[in-house]
């Protein structure tokens, strides 16, 4: 495992707790495995199946001199994309390991059916130096749910043994130049050349596979000799452990042995079912009004403490949830409470209890419900609920959809009613905390992992409703990411691009200590400002401003920071570059749960340029995605990659527990970091606070309202 | 290649954030009180097989989850008329209506809502029924899976209280279930094997009365 990837360990590592968790079984369904390059397939060879819409899956495969590590996505039921990690030992005499990037997609053209099989077309490593590049068509048909039978014509790579011809021409010759661009000009260019293999599901726990291969390995075995290849023909065994690791042994090429391990995540099924955890207090009906008027007068509005008494009441109950009440304004009909989710990832599940809890406290002749969510000050939308329906509903089947027609999600005004009163000790209020943090750097080639391990001490001081000083500082207790000698050729300005010196000499390092001002000057305009040292490489002010509407899909928001780039030991001095950069934005929350944003604007390094992210979203909080900038630096001063790209993760640590919390594991992956097309890093950005609460995300979190 | 960089992440305090939910510390105080159930239940099962009159009242249920074979205790949280909450001692809770399960929370894969039949329909029995589970995937989207529902009566097999046995056969889209209700002789649900969602299986359920 010398050669696994950084990603491919840190994940496997959060996924630890998937794997390990309560044990659940093996379906006996015959599943589509993967193969060594991390796609759908048999062994070296795809197949035409594809994996259940929205599933993640890892593969880390080794044989010979050697080891790929795929992370790859189904993004469509159709759709999916994979990025590898390869490392070939010896490939160059002299130097240890050679390693490689490299992109793929795959594309189902056809489903399997009773007559007819699955077909894939896919295209393997598009955009990287084109080392494994190749095209191909498979198809594969499953007899009797036990045997799989798998065909297909390969280009490319995959054409290199034995091949039958060139239908459409010859292939050009690859010139990567800097590398990161498409070269569609190749695609089902030159020789084409048949595989196959068959597979066999033993048992619920026992497959075999067996194919022949269509690559022939031409650069590793032939020209450079590194392993000897006798056979086409290659064989495995594989072990399905649980439901997300399969484990296999091969024999391949007539001369290496083999070993893979398959990690499958779908982001839809969880280990322990829906989440765990205390069930709500039960929903509490109001006395009858015939039997007992008294009861359902409205006189009580007139007492001097009406308020404060019953928000105090109100927070007794809200405690075992974790809400904290920001404020409250209360009349004989029409309660409003404002409130604070700190633990719940789940924003109807918040509101659910919080409305039960109104249920059980307020007197009876308070027919109306207005839940006011409120982040870092910023009251976000108003959820209406009559508690005549909350009464009616509790019980009643299929409940959630049946109080969901029935609520209503509007605007919000920033400031407090008239007559409204404030949450008790809220403000000013300090917070701390200690805990560990890791910090990782992927892909030098001396080390494909480096890791620093230590202790991040947190504080927030808020001040006043939306006036927050924060900060936090990182000491590293053991770690290797100052043993990098890689230094940087960028001839750009070295806005990220000197990572290997702020690991070096940052240690205490102060990640970032700011004072952030959030306001709501208008039902839909949201605002911030945060000034001092906004994150490990720069310090300034930033200034966003977000147009949103509760009930929209779109947003617009536009962000003008002044940055200087803070020393390389992230205490309190800078270095001599400083820039404006900023950016107008786009957003659009598409219903099947992908995310689109656009950002145009000025870089850090000075450049002109645009954005484009996509995430798909679910509801559960799982998010993965991917972006690309394109800026005025041209591909060649950019250097290696062409242009700024990754792919990012989101798992919620409720998905993998079982236990509510709003924690998350996150992680951002880019083939490599330069310095074109890079933003600021600034915390509480406006536009993923906001819509949490706004409809779109409120619906599709909707199930866990009476959870 | 050949050139590379390495790269780092601003992950570390996500991660950090993760780990310290197992070994962080800070000034927020999170947790939360429960009332123990389970040594209560402890003591009441203990008279009844020493034979003796309980000293504390019930009613209690004893659950076993047929998918693992864990046991929870409950006693009543909240009555409000034929609908009764019963809380365990971590919290989770069965929602019954006259001992027929409509809901679940805190088990997983629980029953979010029922559309269930009323006790005395079911020991009645007569015309098939349609019977719906609502739960919620993994993704916490709603799922809802529908029945065709039949009951038959039979002898209740050496079930201590029980005067007979309700069989309730349900076919729909997802398959087959079958539930079983163990009825006292006053109409009373002594015992039952009762459907819950297709992760969570089967809940066997005790009543203890006094």
């Amino acid at each position: 495992m010398r050669y696994l990837s950084g990603r491919g360990l840190q994940v496997a590592a959060a996924l630890g707790m998937a794997v390990l968790g309560p044990g659940s079984p093996a379906c006996a369904e015959m599943r589509p495995t993967l193969g060594f390059f991390g796609g759908t397939g048999l062994i070296d060879m795809p197949s035409g199946e594809s994996q259940s819409d929205g599933v993640l899956s890892l593969t880390t495969a080794h044989f010979g001199p050697v080891s790929r590590n795929t992370l790859a996505f189904q993004i469509l039921p159709r759709l999916s994309g994979s990025f590898r990690y390869t490392g070939i030992r010896d490939f160059n005499p002299g130097e240890r390991t050679y390693y490689d990037r490299s992109f793929d997609l795959r594309y189902q053209l056809l489903r399997e059916s009773r007559y007819l099989p699955a077909v894939t077309i896919g295209f393997q490593d598009i955009i990287g130096t084109g080392l494994l590049s190749g095209e191909y068509i498979a198809a594969t048909k499953t007899f009797g749910g036990r045997v799989k039978v798998t065909a297909g014509l390969g280009w490319g790579r995959l054409a290199s043994n034995n091949p039958i011809g060139a239908p459409f021409g010859v292939r050009p010759a690859i010139d990567f130049g800097v590398g990161g661009t498409l070269r569609l000009g190749q695609w089902f260019k030159g020789d084409v050349a048949p595989f196959a293999g068959i597979e066999w599901q033993v048992s619920d726990k026992l497959g075999l596979k067996a194919e022949y291969s269509s690559d022939a390995y031409a650069e590793e075995a032939g020209i450079r000799k590194i392993f000897e290849r006798k056979s086409p023909f290659n064989f495995g065994l594989e072990y399905q452990y649980n439901r997300t690791l399969r484990l296999g042994a091969y024999y391949l090429y007539g001369s290496e042995l083999g070993v893979s391990a398959q990690f499958v995540l779908d982001p839809r099924r969880r280990g322990s079912g829906g989440v765990l955890g205390a069930g709500p207090a039960p929903l509490l009906d109001r006395p009858l009004r015939a039997a007992n008027a008294k009861a359902w007068s409205s006189q009580w509005v007139t007492e001097p403490n009406a308020a404060p008494g019953l928000r105090d009441a109100l927070q007794t109950r809200l405690r075992a949830d974790g809400i904290v009440i920001e404020a409250i304004e209360v009349t004989a009909g029409r309660v409003q409470l404002r409130i604070r989710n700190p633990r719940f990832d789940n924003g109807p599940q918040a509101i659910g209890r919080t409305a039960r809890a109104m249920a059980a406290v307020l007197p009876a002749s308070v027919e109306v419900f207005e839940i006011v969510p409120v982040v870092d000050g910023l009251a976000i939308s108003k959820v209406v609920l009559r508690r005549t329906d909350l009464e009616t509903l509790e019980t009643a089947a299929g409940q959630d959809a049946l109080i969901r027609e029935r609520a209503q999600i509007l605007p919000v005004a920033g400031g407090l009613p008239e007559g409204a009163v404030r949450g008790a000790g809220l403000y000013p209020k300090f917070t701390w905390g200690i805990g560990p943090y890791t910090k990782q750097a992927y892909f030098d080639p001396d080390n494909p992992l480096r890791i620093d391990v230590g202790v991040a001490f947190t504080g927030r001081y808020e001040i006043s409703p939306g006036l927050v000083l924060s900060g936090t500082v990182t000491k590293k207790i053991i770690g290797n990411l100052d043993q990098s000698t890689r230094v940087s050729n960028s001839v750009l300005p070295h806005v990220r691009s000197d990572t290997v010196e702020y690991d070096r000499e940052g240690n205490p390092a102060i990640d970032e200590l700011t004072l952030a001002w959030f306001t709501k000057p208008a039902p839909n305009l949201y605002g911030r400002v945060t000034t001092g040292y906004l994150e490990r490489m720069y310090g300034g002010v930033s200034a966003e401003l977000l147009w949103k509407r509760t009930d929209r899909p779109y947003a617009f928001g536009v962000e003008i920071n002044y940055v200087k780039q803070r020393d390389f030991n992230q205490l309190l001095g800078f270095r001599d570059y400083s820039i404006v950069t900023g950016h107008v934005s786009g957003y659009y929350n598409f219903n099947n749960g992908f995310l689109a944003q656009i950002d145009i604007g000025r870089y850090l390094a000075g450049d002109i340029g645009a954005t484009l992210s996509i995430d798909r979203e679910f509801a559960n909080g799982w998010k993965i995605g991917a972006f690309a900038t394109l800026t005025d630096v041209p591909f060649a001063t950019f250097g290696e990659g062409s242009f700024d790209k990754g792919i990012r993760v989101e798992i919620p640590v409720t998905w993998l527990s079982g236990n509510v919390t709003r924690r998350s594991y996150a992680n951002t992956v880019r083939p490599i970091q330069r310095d074109g097309g890079q933003r600021l890093s600034v915390g509480g950005r406006l536009y993923d606070t906001v819509r949490e609460y706004h409809a779109t995300r409120l619906d599709a979190e909707w199930g866990r309202f009476w959870r | 290649m050949g050139e590379v960089l390495a790269m780092k992440f601003r992950t570390g305090l996500a991660f950090a954030a993760v780990v310290g939910a197992v070994v962080g510390c800070g000034s927020t105080d999170d947790r939360k009180n429960f009332s123990p159930v389970r040594d209560v239940i402890a003591r009441v099962l203990q008279e009844r097989q020493a034979g003796q009159k309980p000293t504390t009242p019930g009613p209690y249920l004893l659950m076993t989850r047929l998918v693992n074979g864990s046991v929870t205790a409950l006693t009543p949280f909240e009555v409000d008329g034929a609908v009764t909450t019963w809380a365990s001692n971590s919290g989770a809770q069965l929602i019954t209506r006259d001992g027929l399960l409509i809901a679940t929370r805190g088990f997983g894969a629980d029953l979010m809502s029922a559309g269930a039949p009323s006790l005395a329909a079911l020991i009645g029995g007569g015309a098939d029924y349609a019977r719906s589970y609502h739960m919620l995937d993994g993704n916490d989207t709603p799922e809802r899976l529908s029945f065709n529902c039949t009951t038959s009566a039979g002898a209740a097999q050496g079930v201590a209280g029980a005067s007979r046995r309700v069989t309730e056969a349900c076919q729909g889209e997802a398959g087959r279930i079958t539930n079983e209700y163990w009825v006292s002789p006053s109409g009373k649900l002594v015992k039952s094997k009762q459907f819950v969602s297709q992760m969570g299986g089967y809940f066997e359920i005790l009543a203890l009365q006094n």
